[in-house]
């Protein structure tokens, strides 16, 4: 049955995009505040606010890194009778552990 | 005064928009991120998946819940689908807040900041500032925020203050508070992707309310009043155009010119203006539910009627054509704009919105040059979402004009003569930049129809009763349009008895119904509030005669219920007193010799009658007091013989409404000393002082008269 697993690896891969669309979302908040922290016009609370957005960001950046690795693993993953699955859509491997921010 | 493209390109800090519709964009990166993830989680084939392999299933499963629950991380965040919308509504009254809605919280403060930088006061304002605050943190507080500044300013004061950031308030309040309602349009005004779908307080739906605005558009012809038609201007250009949209005002009216422009080619402007103040739902587009949904429906009543004037002005195919609307106008403009077959039709090359919400409306034509001009404290053109503190990018190639001045106070920023005014004075360039572009308008109107705007197609007054074939009579006063129709008039005819022998003394050659040794006398009141002969008042003598070929003593009776076509009996008129020159001269030239005009006061209440002839000095009758009980009556058309330039003439008057008889009126007449007709026939009746022996009338009928046709000579 190599279609009912297709399902998990699409959505494996979907996530894995996600990772990488908050990782670019991230640097994009660092930029930002690194843009804005000289410009004069720039409310008080801007930096704490997005150091804040880029952590949790980062944090969860990292869940959804970790749901993907979950969902690679659930579509590849034997079926109970042994059989290879088969057709499955396989997800690129990530590209690095990721560890939650201290 | 200040103008310019937006904050985006204007202003002491244009990093922050940039920044904030970065942040917006980050928020929705996050959003979509967090939909994946719920969708994974309510995908029943992974779930089956998962049953089939329980231990890695188990932990797919944990890994994606936590990804959208985190609070460290994506926080609550379940998006899209049913589950997600479940979950966030969940999410939304308990309070809990997720990664995607604190980014889009930051950008908001942000739009709020840059707005503040380029106007103080705001900052520099400590109620608002309280407010601005509370919503920037959400939850608790916001509400007493906005009663104290109401409770300081006042409603128009509060609106003031807040106007250049009351889109961004509104979103940010929608998004952080327990209504789950409102969320989706607070997204769609904080990032800008269209159109506010619901109230942004309540969460109720726009689109509903506006879809209760009904009907296919209708434009009457109709005439300016002496004092309009002083104002407005011989040749077109831009002030002048906006002063012909001032001159009309607000008023569910359209104008629509034929200009020549300095090619000596014909063009056409079509001018809209705003809300008509009143009643919320009338039968104008232009009522309040009519602005709403012209801001956000793509076609709406309003822009509906705007299409049947210019089909009605016949502008031709193909000729250039310019919209011009203030407020719910410029709405609605755009809104026609977007007309694929008006495009079609004409080359649609000018709308200019003054003071309109149309940030997400776009004309049909890429070609057709769109100005809009805006006050950042004017609120209207922020009802669609995207107020001042917009950072999205304005549409490519519309002219925005978006400026502030130091006379702000909502509404009296939102006129249109204040917006006259500043395009006047205070933004030159505007001001050129939009004549050059609307030169080719410039020149003198040709011709100018003025509009009376409905939701829906007009019934004819008294259709179909009053939908016959017409035609203009002429006479020596001037034609008299035939049938002459009355849509709304009132009614009393009072019956006298008189002496026989005085009745036959002044009928001519008519023979007067005898009940013994009496006649028959009837005096007949009409107060004709609309007409073909306009609003006057009809008061006419006569005398019941027989059928002029066939007197039967016993007959006429039967002959008096036949109908009014196949009736010979009929009233003999003697005088008729006419309320009007207009309506006095249509009866001696048409009907008869006798009438003539006078003052007359006409009262009829159904339960009194209050009737006088001629003024105080010279009064010709008075009929006064109250009618007694009444009883349902046929309405009661009626056969006239008068005389007319020595020729006893019939003509028939028809009748249609509800009548009363009154059997036992409490009336009494009374003749005065006045010399005309009308008094002398009283008199020679003998009716002074005499109480009718029964009245019968209506308080609302239609009547239709024909012209008379000759009977046989006086």
């Amino acid at each position: 049955m190599p279609t009912r697993r297709r399902p998990v690896a699409d959505a494996a891969a979907l996530l894995l995009s996600d990772v990488e669309a908050v990782d670019r979302a991230t640097a994009r908040l660092r930029v930002l505040m690194r843009r804005l922290q000289d410009v004069q016009e720039t409310p008080p609370w801007f930096a704490a606010v997005i150091d804040a957005h880029i952590t949790a960001a980062t944090i969860a950046a990292a869940d959804l890194a970790r749901a993907a690795s979950c969902l690679r693993a659930l579509s590849e993953s034997r079926a109970p009778d042994g059989a290879k699955p088969e057709g499955t859509t396989v997800p690129p491997p990530l590209e690095h552990d990721r560890r939650l921010p201290e | 005064m200040t103008a310019g493209g937006g904050p985006g390109e204007a202003g002491a800090a244009p990093r922050l928009p940039a920044a904030a519709r970065e942040l917006a964009e980050i928020a929705h990166t996050l959003r979509e991120a967090s939909a994946h993830a719920t969708a994974a989680l309510a995908d029943p084939r992974i779930a089956a998946a998962a049953c089939r392999a329980p231990r890695e299933g188990w932990r797919a499963q944990r890994a994606l819940a936590r990804a959208v629950t985190n609070p460290a991380g994506l926080g609550w965040a379940p998006s899209g689908g049913a589950l997600g919308v479940l979950g966030a509504k969940l999410g939304g009254f308990a309070g809990a807040t997720s990664l995607p809605v604190s980014v889009m919280t930051t950008s908001l403060r942000l739009r709020i900041a840059e707005v503040a930088a380029a106007e103080p006061a705001l900052a520099e304002d400590p109620l608002v500032r309280r407010l601005i605050e509370a919503a920037g943190e959400g939850r608790a507080g916001v509400a007493g925020a906005l009663r104290a500044l109401i409770a300081d300013r006042g409603a128009a004061g509060a609106l003031t203050a807040l106007s250049p950031v009351f889109s961004e308030v509104l979103a940010l309040h929608a998004l952080l508070d327990r209504n789950p309602l409102n969320d989706h349009t607070a997204w769609l005004i904080a990032t800008g992707a269209g159109a506010a779908t619901a109230d942004p307080l309540t969460g109720l739906s726009n689109r509903v309310i506006a879809r209760l605005d009904r009907g296919l558009g209708a434009a009457v012809r109709t005439e300016p009043t002496a004092a309009e038609a002083a104002r407005f201007c011989r040749d077109a250009s831009l002030l002048g155009l906006l002063g012909d949209l001032t001159a009309i005002g607000p008023t569910g009216r359209a104008l629509v010119l034929t200009v020549r422009g300095p090619d000596d080619v014909e063009r056409y402007v079509l001018l809209a203006p705003g809300m008509r103040m009143g009643v919320p739902d009338d039968a104008s587009p232009a009522d309040l539910l009519g602005a709403f949904s012209s801001t956000v429906l793509d076609s709406g009543p309003y822009s509906r009627s705007l299409a049947k004037a210019i089909a009605d002005h016949r502008v031709p195919a193909g000729a250039d054509l310019a919209l011009i609307g203030h407020s719910a106008g410029g709405a609605a403009v755009m809104s026609l704009s977007q007309d694929t077959a008006l495009n079609a039709r004409h080359r649609l090359t000018h709308v200019i919105a003054i003071g309109s919400p149309i940030d997400f409306k776009r004309p049909a034509n890429p070609a057709t040059w769109v100005a809009s001009i805006t006050n950042r404290h004017d609120l209207i053109p922020s009802l669609d979402g995207q107020g001042s503190g917009n950072c999205f990018e304005r549409r490519p190639g519309w002219y925005v004009v978006d400026y502030t001045d130091p006379t702000h106070l909502f509404p009296a920023c939102h006129s249109l003569e204040q917006y006259a005014a500043n395009i006047e004075h205070d933004l030159p360039e505007a001001r050129a930049e939009i004549e050059q572009r609307l030169a080719p308008y410039c020149g003198p109107v040709a011709e100018r129809r003025l509009y009376q705007l409905y939701d829906d197609a007009r019934r004819p007054p008294g259709f179909p009763f009053l939908t016959v074939a017409d035609r203009l009579e002429p006479t020596p006063d001037g034609p008299v349009e035939l049938p002459a129709r009355t849509s709304d008039a009132s009614s009393l005819t009072a019956w006298f008895t008189i002496d026989a022998a005085s009745a036959a003394a002044v009928t001519g050659g008519c023979v007067p119904v005898r009940v013994g040794p009496w006649a028959l006398a009837a005096l007949h009141v009409h107060d004709h509030r609309a007409s073909t002969l306009g609003p006057h008042h009809e008061i006419t003598l006569g005398v019941l005669v027989h059928d002029p070929w066939c007197p039967r003593p016993v007959g006429v009776w039967w002959d008096l219920l036949r109908r009014p076509q196949l009736r010979g009996a009929g009233l003999r008129t003697l005088a008729t007193a006419l309320s009007t020159p207009a309506a006095g001269a249509a009866h001696r030239n048409v009907w008869s010799d006798d009438a003539f005009t006078a003052p007359v006061d006409v009262h009829l209440d159904g339960r009194t009658a209050a009737l006088t002839v001629g003024s105080p000095d010279a009064r010709t009758l008075t009929l006064a007091g109250t009618l007694g009980p009444s009883g349902p009556w046929r309405s009661g058309d009626l056969v006239l013989y008068s005389v007319r330039k020595g020729a006893v003439l019939r003509s028939l008057v028809r009748t249609h409404g509800p009548a009363r008889l009154y059997p036992a009126p409490r009336t009494r007449l009374h003749v005065g000393a006045a010399d005309n007709a009308l008094a002398d026939g009283l008199r020679a009746l003998g009716l002074d002082e005499a109480r009718p022996i029964l009245c019968h009338g209506s308080p609302r009928r239609l009547v239709r008269r024909d012209a008379g046709a000759l009977v046989f000579p006086a």
